[in-house]
């Protein structure tokens, strides 16, 4: 129940921000480095936005182990769930609308 | 090997008063110059600034105000330093953890442009004189006022206009103010020309040398409208179209790329004294001073290593249960969001790379073991002499000489010492060279071929280190008004140990 986002900002014009509503997102890593201070804490947090500039990386955690997502297993069709950038001039192709930087996320 | 410019070393010696030893010392020169003391004389005035495309280009900035002769620190620039009436970014203030200090600002710009001021985020200030303006007592044209600072804690910021400041900034009116810690924390050594042993106040932020990179951007066409509106007799005020704002330049410590590879102080720009132009030596601690002082976040990329966060905005990130442990994270990138400074600390030993780059037939030795041994033992790692050989590499012989797998002296990553490269190196003659490329893949100038590369080679890197490129990863940045390469780009330099860095020439 439990998914990895390997996450990586290949753009070389701006900077863009991902958000999911209704999977939070762990984020364990940046940069390809787990996130934990020298002293060895744990820093990682949760959070429903990244924002990544060309050159950066982050890992991310979806965890649907809660209950709450158990309506997703039993009723046959799943839930859907977006990932998608709050950049929202993004969400197109050229003039088409409803494109672009946006995919989803199915929990069955 | 050893490459040092004897004559050079004995004039810095004389100027310590340190006796120049025999050999070759390492003088490690730290690179963020600027100017210290307790009073400031800043004027904001109007001049131009050169770009590489050949632009000449009007600006405003912050300079020395005529009759004041600034204190310029670190002390090796002394005989180079200048500090002329404009200059871009704004003179590099350097003071200490609580220490106050006076900044006087005179208003020589245009009397079209109104009032200026400045503020200084993160710091505690209080103004005298001047006139009240919307987020700053400012200085009315031709008019002063006088800025008390405290400086209650070390670190970087940031120092730029309040008064209509998407306008100032971005004519070139900002700066930076670095606070050093009061006292060194105990173990850390500073280096003859380092502003300070250490960034912050615990051991952790010890470093070796520094470089401060301010990231701006500037649209030359605001520029021509401002400059345009000032000689226009008939102007009453200034009436200029920013948005949509659409730089063409992009700019570290005022310039772009090549000009930001020349020296500091440089004649050739003589509004533009700092450049962005970072050496080090292998295991060398670097503290990274980034400040975003433009409009637009830029992913500033530097290759080569990740770097810990120390602080951001001057504040200092700790563990929660041990606050002698930093808590901010590497990064390969920092987006240098606008308005906000942030500290890391950079190093390189070459390790990862997993052959030996000093070159496995070079003689050289890492801890204790000369190359010629280490290969046989890295060729035939299982016997027990290699063992042994191996062991004392790794720093896990019990031997306290060599404690740790890192050379003590070059801080070579021993493990890799002897070992070949996995690869064979092209055919010399039919390669293009690189502009930085020092000759062959290893680094420093291997053996007695002091001319590795054909006649007619721009040898860029003298030492034969190695060049890393730091930039903005955001591409379009690293051109200099549509002309690649340009804009926010520059090469750090890994010079062999043993080299010697002059950040004055």
């Amino acid at each position: 129940y439990r998914a990895l986002l390997r996450i990586s900002d290949l753009n070389v014009t701006e900077f863009h921000t991902l958000a999911t509503v209704g999977v939070p997102m762990h984020v364990i890593a940046d940069n390809a480095r787990l996130l934990r201070d020298t002293a060895g804490n744990d820093m990682t947090y949760y959070t429903n936005s990244i924002t990544l500039g060309g050159g950066e990386s982050t890992d991310v955690i979806l965890d649907v182990s809660g209950s709450q997502y158990d309506v997703c297993r039993t009723n046959g069709t799943g839930c859907t769930f977006f990932l998608y950038t709050t950049n929202l001039d993004h969400l197109s192709n050229d003039n088409e609308n409803f494109g672009g930087m946006m995919t989803q996320i199915v929990v069955k | 090997m050893k490459i040092c410019t004897t004559n050079l070393l004995r004039r810095w010696a004389r100027l310590l008063g340190v006796l120049a030893t025999a050999g070759c010392a390492l003088t490690a020169q730290a690179a963020v110059p600027g100017i210290t003391g307790t009073a400031f004389n800043l004027t904001a005035s109007a001049d131009r600034i050169s770009q590489p495309d050949g632009a000449s280009i009007y600006a405003w900035g912050y300079g020395c105000s005529s009759g004041y002769t600034p204190t310029y620190a670190p002390a090796a620039f002394t005989t180079v330093g200048m500090c002329p009436l404009m200059q871009m970014p704004g003179p590099t203030m350097i003071v200490t953890e609580g220490q106050t200090f006076t900044v006087t600002l005179t208003n020589k710009l245009p009397a079209l442009a109104g009032n200026t001021s400045i503020v200084f985020p993160g710091l505690q200030v209080t103004p005298a004189g001047g006139v009240p303006g919307l987020m700053a007592q400012e200085a009315a044209n031709g008019g002063t006022v006088t800025y008390t600072v405290t400086a209650a804690h070390p670190g970087t910021y940031a120092y730029y206009s309040g008064t209509q400041p998407e306008l100032q900034i971005e004519m070139g009116l900002y700066g930076a103010v670095i606070v050093l810690p009061a006292t060194a924390p105990s173990g850390c050594t500073r280096g003859d020309f380092s502003n300070s042993a250490s960034a912050y106040d615990i051991a952790a932020s010890c470093y070796d040398r520094e470089y401060l990179f301010e990231f701006s951007e500037m649209n030359s066409r605001v520029h021509d409208q401002v400059e345009a509106q000032v000689n226009d007799p008939n102007a009453k005020t200034l009436n200029v179209t920013i948005e949509p704002f659409h730089p063409n330049y992009y700019l570290i410590n005022g310039r772009s790329m090549p000009d930001d590879m020349d020296t500091h102080y440089s004649a050739a720009y003589p509004h533009q004294p700092y450049n962005g132009n970072p050496h080090m030596h292998p295991g060398e601690r670097v503290l990274m001073r980034v400040i975003g002082q433009g409009r637009w976040q830029h992913p500033f990329h530097f290759h080569g290593n990740h770097a810990r966060v120390l602080a951001r905005d001057g504040n200092l990130l700790v563990a929660q249960n041990d606050p002698t442990k930093l808590a901010g994270p590497l990064l390969f990138t920092i987006p240098t969001v606008s308005g906000q400074t942030v500290d890391a600390i950079f190093t390189w030993t070459g390790q990862g790379l997993n052959w030996d780059a000093y070159g496995s037939q070079q003689p050289h030795s890492c801890n204790g073991v000369d190359v010629v041994t280490a290969r046989t033992a890295q060729l035939n790692p299982s016997s027990a002499a290699s063992v042994a050989v191996l062991a004392q590499l790794a720093g896990t012989s019990g031997n306290g000489a060599y404690p740790t797998p890192f050379d003590p002296t070059t801080h070579e990553f021993c493990p890799d010492h002897g070992k070949d490269i996995p690869v064979t190196p092209p055919d010399p003659n039919i390669v293009a060279n690189g502009l930085w490329y020092g000759g062959t893949p290893y680094l420093g100038l291997q053996g007695n071929n002091l001319t590795p590369l054909p006649p007619g080679q721009t040898r860029l890197n003298a030492n034969a280190g190695y060049a890393y490129m730091w930039h903005s990863h955001n591409e379009r940045e690293i051109t200099t008004n549509d002309v690649f390469p340009g804009g926010m780009m520059m090469m750090l330099i890994i010079d062999p140990p043993g080299s010697t860095i002059d950040e004055t020439q």
